[in-house]
């Protein structure tokens, strides 16, 4: 304990140095932590925003094969598929069961393309709820089976008003041409999306099956959102283990990246055709999630984590150097004090003790100053308000840059500057230890 | 029996390519109690006598007794203990720790180790060593505030503050006028009396030899003259102990 | 946009009554499916006006190749200027894309649609009238001057694109002059009107035709058939190299 007042007050004493020391490692660790936080936040902000566009964090798909040899896209054993949901019960927040196609609105000489989305509201409140209606309510939505709500630029492209009834043309899960009317009973505020769905119109789920020549119960996709977004991989998992029990599965594929969905499932050209010897009886899943569609950016977070490691290590030799140079430094001039120490009886475990507890110092001085330096700066940048619009807000928060930092490593990566400072003092407080008591006095 | 004792000592140094024999052969002995002179000129060995008895360096040959234990063959840590226990140093340069006050610098020695005094205890008896060298309105000035006087005043507290068996005093006065050298000796030989702690001091200054009750004087590495006087033992006036 | 037009004005092109044929009246349709049947090699330069409210009108000239014993074909612009040169070849399944300005092919993929106009992929694939419908009514009426058979269709599966048709047939020769194609909701699409053919060999080819949409108002497509030719192909000409060889 004499060793770490002592050495505390010899920080202190040497408040310029160490404080030239200690901002040099708060520099580094801020810079690493900066970048640590934002490409922490980045994964973090761009996982959310891809789930909430995609609707979820684990998808299942179902499609059958005609007796024509064409690709169905419908889950039509849907019992299959709920009856393998239990399996991941405690992993659920909540899922969402979905139709959807490209359509074209029709009202009198204009024509607008549109990605129907068909919900159970009855099941699926929420979903309004996440709506910023820009006209209508979705009170009166609810109110008329026929209701649609549209991006409220392609209600004005198409020259329509609340309440008047536009035709919906499409193709069904088979390939034919179908019409229906569908009645305008709100409309969004315009909002930049990612992806290739640009404007998304929402009806009742039921509607949109029968446009699409579906059973009302049935779906094409089940969206589920977990309620721990890191435990992604074994809810797919899981998941998958039991569907594949009862039904056909398509192969999980974790190389997939950034795969646009092809032509067949946006509702184009109608039904592929499936080769005769690739052809399966009843409805075949595909369980995919959100990482398969994030992989490609998360190799690229890891590359910026990769540099901001090298950033790290660069730093940690720097600190090293820097402090073992201070060291040897100090010991020189307090060669006397040492051999007066020893002269008293302080033992050579206690004269090393003083210089490993002075780095120790000033290495978590400079980390913490750091990291508070860090956290102002994130909170100071985080108040920025970037706007919800331009692909750039896809790797934002609400507007707002993210920061995550994981508090373990964090908390790791400061013991580790500290440890290294003092191992870098090690040497020169060892030398400072094994001074003969004699000599050093002399040399005061 | 004798507190301390040299039988035979030998002391070279490397110096270059050459050595330098600083003490060629010294033999003496110390009484518990005694306010011992070692004196002579510069570069007669003074210093590596006191390094000795002080168990901060180590003979070439020869013996080194501190109360009775010869100290050749120590390993480092029981020499370190051993100086803790028995030793106290007073330096020529006052030697003190700059950043701690002065009652942290006296408090210093106790904190080293184990100690059977409790932390009033403690306090108490550093007070009482700071009253006793007259720094009591100093306590918590750092050294860098006191004078060359104050600061070696510090140091004897210091020095006291384990109740060791044997201080030793390197030229402890080298570095102050007269005045103030003359105050340090009468406070150096006024706990002397209290405390009836053995004294061991080097000086090349004649006046202050005087004032020693066992002087050794050492010329070229060797012991000189080794006599008490009248004021130490009153029954043997002007008895010679040969070296 | 431009792109999907692109495609549109193809599938159009390719179209030209390649339809056709069985209960009493099915013997009319098949004789529709016979009349009609593509020979295997055509050449002919086609023009497309279509009519657009909202893109606005565009007319394009294509030069047009075409092989259905091989499935395979070729057609180049001509008009608009902006197109001039763009080609696009469809060999053993890959559906290439030639930009004179690049110089280079791209691939797009065949099960592609050539949707955003009138013209869907069934329009010129395999299926025939005969096989795709039943014939659920008939009776005979006129059309202007010419004596028809008014057939009622009905698709016998559901992946057929219109899954009901009403189609004015001709007597003699027996040729779609008009069609109705409705949705699945029984929902007017489209009104197809077929006026003139040219005769080549044993088979006729439609050399007008125009479609209106019958959603959208105002919208349609006119596509004319000039130099049509059904002489051999070389088959050199189905080959990235000759769509180069053209351009320079």
């Amino acid at each position: 304990m004499q060793s770490l007042r002592i050495a505390y007050r010899n920080v202190l004493r040497q408040a310029k140095r160490n404080l030239l020391l200690g901002s040099a490692i708060a520099f580094g660790f801020l810079i690493f932590t900066l970048l640590n936080g934002f490409t922490g936040g980045l994964l973090g902000s761009v996982s959310e925003n891809f789930a909430n566009i995609s609707g979820g964090h684990v998808y299942v798909s179902g499609s059958g094969v005609s007796s024509r040899g064409s690709e169905i896209s419908v889950i039509r054993n849907t019992a299959a598929l709920e009856a393998a949901l239990p399996t991941i019960d405690d992993e659920i927040l909540s899922y969402t069961a979905r139709s959807s196609a490209q359509a074209s609105l029709i009202f009198g000489a204009q024509e607008e393309t549109v990605e129907v989305v068909g919900v159970d509201f009855t099941k699926e409140s929420g979903v309004l709820d996440g709506l910023s209606f820009a006209a209508g309510s979705p009170e009166g939505f609810l109110g008329n089976e026929l209701g649609v709500i549209l991006p409220e630029d392609i209600v004005a492209d198409l020259g329509l008003e609340l309440g008047e009834s536009v035709i919906v043309k499409t193709t069904t899960v088979t390939g034919q041409q179908n019409v229906g009317d569908a009645v305008v009973m709100g409309s969004t505020v315009a909002q930049q999306t990612f992806g290739p769905g640009g404007a998304t119109g929402y009806v009742h789920l039921g509607m949109l099956n029968d446009l699409m020549g579906m059973d009302p119960g049935q779906y094409q996709t089940l969206n589920i959102y977990l309620k721990d977004a890191t435990a992604i991989e074994p809810a797919t998992t899981a998941l998958y283990e039991a569907l594949k029990g009862t039904s056909v599965v398509e192969p999980r594929d974790t190389e997939s990246g950034f795969g646009l969905p092809d032509m067949a499932e946006l509702g184009f050209g109608g039904p592929a055709s499936v080769d005769e010897g690739d052809r399966w009886q009843g409805t075949k899943f595909e369980v995919t999630n959100l990482n398969d569609n994030l992989g490609e950016f998360a190799s690229l977070v890891g590359i910026i984590n990769t540099i901001g490691l090298v950033i790290f290590l660069v730093i940690l030799v720097i600190i090293m150097v820097g402090v073992a140079n201070s060291y040897r430094m100090v010991m020189i001039e307090r060669t006397a004090e040492i051999g007066t120490m020893r002269a008293m009886g302080v033992h050579k475990g206690g004269v090393r003790n003083i210089f490993l507890w002075e780095a120790l110092f000033v290495a978590l001085g400079g980390t913490l100053a750091g990291l508070a330096l860090a956290l102002l700066t994130m909170v100071g940048v985080g108040l920025i308000d970037f706007g919800t619009t331009g692909t750039f807000s896809l790797f934002l928060d609400q507007g707002h840059l993210a920061f995550g930092l994981p508090l373990l490593s964090t908390l790791a990566n400061i013991s580790l500057i500290c440890l290294m400072s003092a191992a870098a003092a090690y040497l020169p407080a060892r030398a400072a230890a094994q001074l003969q008591p004699a000599e050093a006095l002399r040399a005061g | 029996m004798a507190i301390a004792e040299l039988n035979n000592v030998k002391k070279t140094y490397p110096l270059g390519k050459t050595e330098v024999h600083a003490l060629k052969g010294v033999s003496f002995a110390i009484e518990k109690g005694d306010f011992v002179s070692i004196a002579g000129p510069s570069g007669s060995g003074k210093s590596t006598i006191l390094n000795l008895l002080g168990c901060i360096d180590t003979a070439s040959s020869g013996q080194v007794l501190i109360g009775g234990v010869e100290t050749t063959g120590l390993s480092d840590k029981q020499i370190t203990t051993l100086r803790h226990e028995v030793l106290g140093f007073i330096f020529q340069s006052f030697n003190l720790i700059p950043v701690l006050n002065v009652f942290e610098n006296v408090e210093f020695p106790l904190l080293l180790g184990k100690s059977s005094l409790s932390k009033r205890e403690k306090a108490k008896w550093i007070d009482h060593l700071i009253d006793a060298v007259g720094l009591a309105n100093w306590r918590t000035h750092k050294p860098n505030e006191l004078s060359g006087g104050q600061r070696q005043r510090v140091a004897i507290a210091r020095a006291l503050a384990t109740k060791p068996g044997i201080v030793l005093a390197d030229e402890p006065t080298a570095n102050l006028d007269s005045v103030t050298s003359q105050g340090i000796i009468d406070l150096m030989k006024q706990m002397n009396r209290d405390l009836e702690t053995t004294f061991i001091f080097s000086t090349h200054d004649q006046d202050i030899v005087s004032i020693a009750d066992h002087v050794i004087r050492i010329q070229d590495g060797l012991v000189l003259r080794d006599y008490k006087t009248a004021r130490s033992t009153p029954g043997r006036e002007d008895a010679w102990v040969s070296a | 946009m431009n792109y999907r037009r692109s495609l549109a004005t193809l599938g159009l092109v390719l179209f030209i009554a390649s339809a056709a044929a069985q209960n009493p009246y099915e013997s009319i349709l098949e004789a529709v499916t016979a009349n009609s049947r593509f020979p295997s090699d055509v050449t002919a330069t086609a023009t497309l006006e279509e009519r657009d409210p909202e893109e606005g009108d565009e007319t394009s000239r294509v030069r047009m190749f075409r092989r259905d014993a091989d499935d395979t074909f070729l057609m180049l612009f001509e008009q608009p200027q902006v197109k001039l040169g763009q080609g696009y070849l469809n060999v053993e399944g890959g559906l290439w894309f030639y930009d004179p300005e690049s110089r280079q092919f791209t691939y797009t993929s065949a099960s592609e649609s050539f949707g955003g106009s009138d013209a869907r992929n069934s329009d010129f694939g395999d299926s025939s009238l005969a096989e795709d419908y039943d014939v659920l009514s008939a009776e005979e009426g006129t059309l202007g001057s010419f004596d028809v058979w008014i057939l009622e269709l009905e698709a016998t599966n559901d992946e057929v694109t219109y899954p009901r048709r009403k189609i004015w047939v001709a007597k003699d020769p027996q040729l779609i002059l008009k069609s109705e194609d409705y949705s699945l909701t029984d929902r007017l699409l489209r009104t197809s009107y077929f006026p003139s053919y040219v005769k080549t060999g044993d088979t006729y080819i439609a050399d007008e035709q125009l479609f209106v949409d019958a959603l959208v108002g105002n919208k349609s497509t006119r596509i004319t058939l000039e130099d049509v030719s059904t002489a051999a192909i070389p088959d050199n000409v189905f080959s990235k190299a000759y769509v180069e060889r053209v351009n320079r």
